[in-house]
């Protein structure tokens, strides 16, 4: 079913688990030509004066980020949304560092930055309450596009970003996140939404397998 | 957080893997680790690998009023970030005593020993001149930074071109890479530096120490150079006291590694300008049997495995 209102697609995803050396985990998560390195340490220990008694102290950087609106994403969207995905009551007293490098940007940085933590945390095997991906939509013309490109965005009236977490009850997860920028109305939100959540389906395809082939390797190492 | 410290039994180990000249990894003291290079073009980010040792560099430039006792010079700044992806033991924040060093010996390196002529950055005296912004970031760290961040800077330095500036009617002008060719930056040389590290009371330094190696040694000797046979930079990083001809020693050895890494960087810089150009070549391979350093092929893409 060919549909004029929407253009393009999900961008070649490609993710490699687990290559830095000195961090516990890691991914190298890229969405067409955007690059986001998530490297991740610990549980581990942490100074007295942070530690948290019921709970792990979960610290993220993201490296670099200069310009105002990425730095509000970040602050509202990315470090939020990876910190509460996270089973924090199972290591108390500990701190888990989470690093994420940006390598290359093409359109939004938070939504690929929100998936390369989540494929860094599943590379790390810490506990989650559950997993969650994020993608972006723009609107311009008439016309959305899934996961725009930086002259894709640069031409779009509206921007939204979703974040989802696995449902059975809804058709690609249920919505934990969400920013909208520009100028829309609630039509266009609702039909952004809808488009968003047929590209979280194709995300979380990908991470399953990811972490099935990292986890294959190893059986056959073990034999 | 802390990292796994280091054990008598580890150290004493490690410090009698030197002594019958068979590193923990197999090499003799001599021995450089493999060095690979990837070439990102679309945001110019070099990311340099000695053996599991990953730095990027990535090179901006803007433009400014040069100070008043160098009016007909641009100039160039270095940034370091060491975070914690590099190591554990890394602050989020704060550069810390390694990082700080890393910077004032990597400036030293680029800026004191004149590599690059700053006179052709420099727009109108007096007014308007060129600052080069490189960005190193420490992605893993194995040991030898100093090397690896060195060999990304001259990479960066040699494929990097900046925008065209002028000024016309009195307005200074930057011209975007479809208006005007963008301008490569003029090198005179391209300086390497090469870490020795010294153990207590083993009289011969081992090249190139990996992270565990280094927390053994007393201190490291760093010797910046280039091909010319001229010594840019020397560099003592901990408490070391070395006679003047083990220095001397060291810098044969260093003067003789550097020439190698720099025809093979020359080489993959060309061969990178020439693909660039759409001059279609078959991929060179090159290896040094002397050496066992090599460079691959430059990846285009940033695939890392």
């Amino acid at each position: 079913m060919s549909n004029s209102r929407i253009k393009g697609k999900l961008r070649t995803l490609r993710c490699d688990l687990g290559f830095l050396k000195r961090a516990d985990a890691s991914a190298s998560y890229e969405q067409g030509k955007a690059i986001v390195w998530c490297s991740i340490n610990g549980p581990g220990d942490v100074m007295a004066s942070k530690r948290l008694t019921m709970k792990m102290l979960v610290e993220i950087s993201n490296r670099h980020v200069n310009d105002q609106d990425t730095k509000k994403l970040v602050d509202t969207l990315v470090n939020p949304i990876v910190e509460h995905a996270i089973e924090r009551t199972k290591n108390p007293r500990t701190t888990l560092v989470i690093t994420l490098q940006e390598m290359n940007r093409d359109g939004e940085y938070a939504p690929v930055a929100i998936n390369s933590a989540c494929l860094a945390l599943l590379d790390a095997g810490i506990e989650m309450r559950y997993i969650f991906c994020a993608v972006c939509i723009s609107y311009g013309n008439g016309v959305f596009t899934v996961d725009p490109d930086s002259v894709a965005l640069s031409e779009a009236e509206a921007r939204f970003i979703f974040i989802f977490k696995p449902s059975i009850t809804d058709l690609g997860g249920k919505v934990i996140g969400c920013d909208a920028s520009g100028v829309y109305t609630m039509e266009i939100y609702k039909e952004a939404l809808n488009y968003a959540r047929h590209s979280a389906l194709k995300i979380f395809d990908f991470y399953r397998v990811k972490i099935q082939e990292k986890l294959a390797a190893s059986l056959r190492i073990a034999g | 957080m802390r990292i796994e410290p280091l054990s008598t039994c580890e150290r004493n180990f490690i410090r009698e893997c030197i002594l019958i000249n068979k590193r923990v990894d197999g090499r003799s003291s001599d021995d450089f680790r493999k060095f690979d290079i990837s070439i990102s073009e679309s945001d110019g980010i070099i990311i340099a690998m000695l053996g599991k040792t990953k730095v990027s560099a990535q090179i901006n430039s803007h433009t400014f009023q040069p100070r008043p006792h160098h009016p007909q010079n641009g100039s160039l700044h270095i940034d370091v970030d060491m975070s914690p992806m590099a190591s554990p033991n890394h602050d989020n924040r704060l550069l810390g005593r390694r990082g700080l060093e890393l910077t004032s010996f990597l400036e030293a390196l680029y800026r004191d020993s004149e590599c690059i002529d700053f006179e052709s950055l420099c727009i109108k005296e007096g007014e308007l001149a060129v600052e080069l912004k490189i960005m190193v970031r420490i992605l893993d760290d194995e040991g030898s930074l100093f090397d690896c961040a060195s060999i990304a800077i001259t990479t960066a330095l040699s494929l990097y071109r900046r925008p065209f500036v002028e000024i016309r009617d009195g307005l200074a002008i930057t011209y975007s890479a479809s208006e005007k060719a963008l301008v490569p930056i003029d090198l005179y040389h391209k300086p390497f530096s090469i870490t020795f590290g010294f153990m207590k009371d083993i009289s011969f330094p081992i090249l190139d120490p990996t992270d565990r190696e280094t927390l053994c040694l007393e201190g490291s000797l760093v010797i910046g150079c280039n091909k010319r046979g001229e010594v840019c930079n020397l560099f003592q990083s901990g408490r070391l006291l070395i006679n003047h001809e083990m220095v001397l020693k060291c810098i044969a050895r260093a003067l003789s590694r550097c020439e190698h890494v720099t025809d093979l960087i020359v080489a993959v810089v060309e061969r990178q300008k020439r693909s660039e150009m759409g001059v279609t070549s078959v991929p060179m391979e090159i290896t040094n049997p002397n050496v066992p350093g090599h460079v691959s092929k430059a990846e285009e893409e940033m695939s890392i495995g």
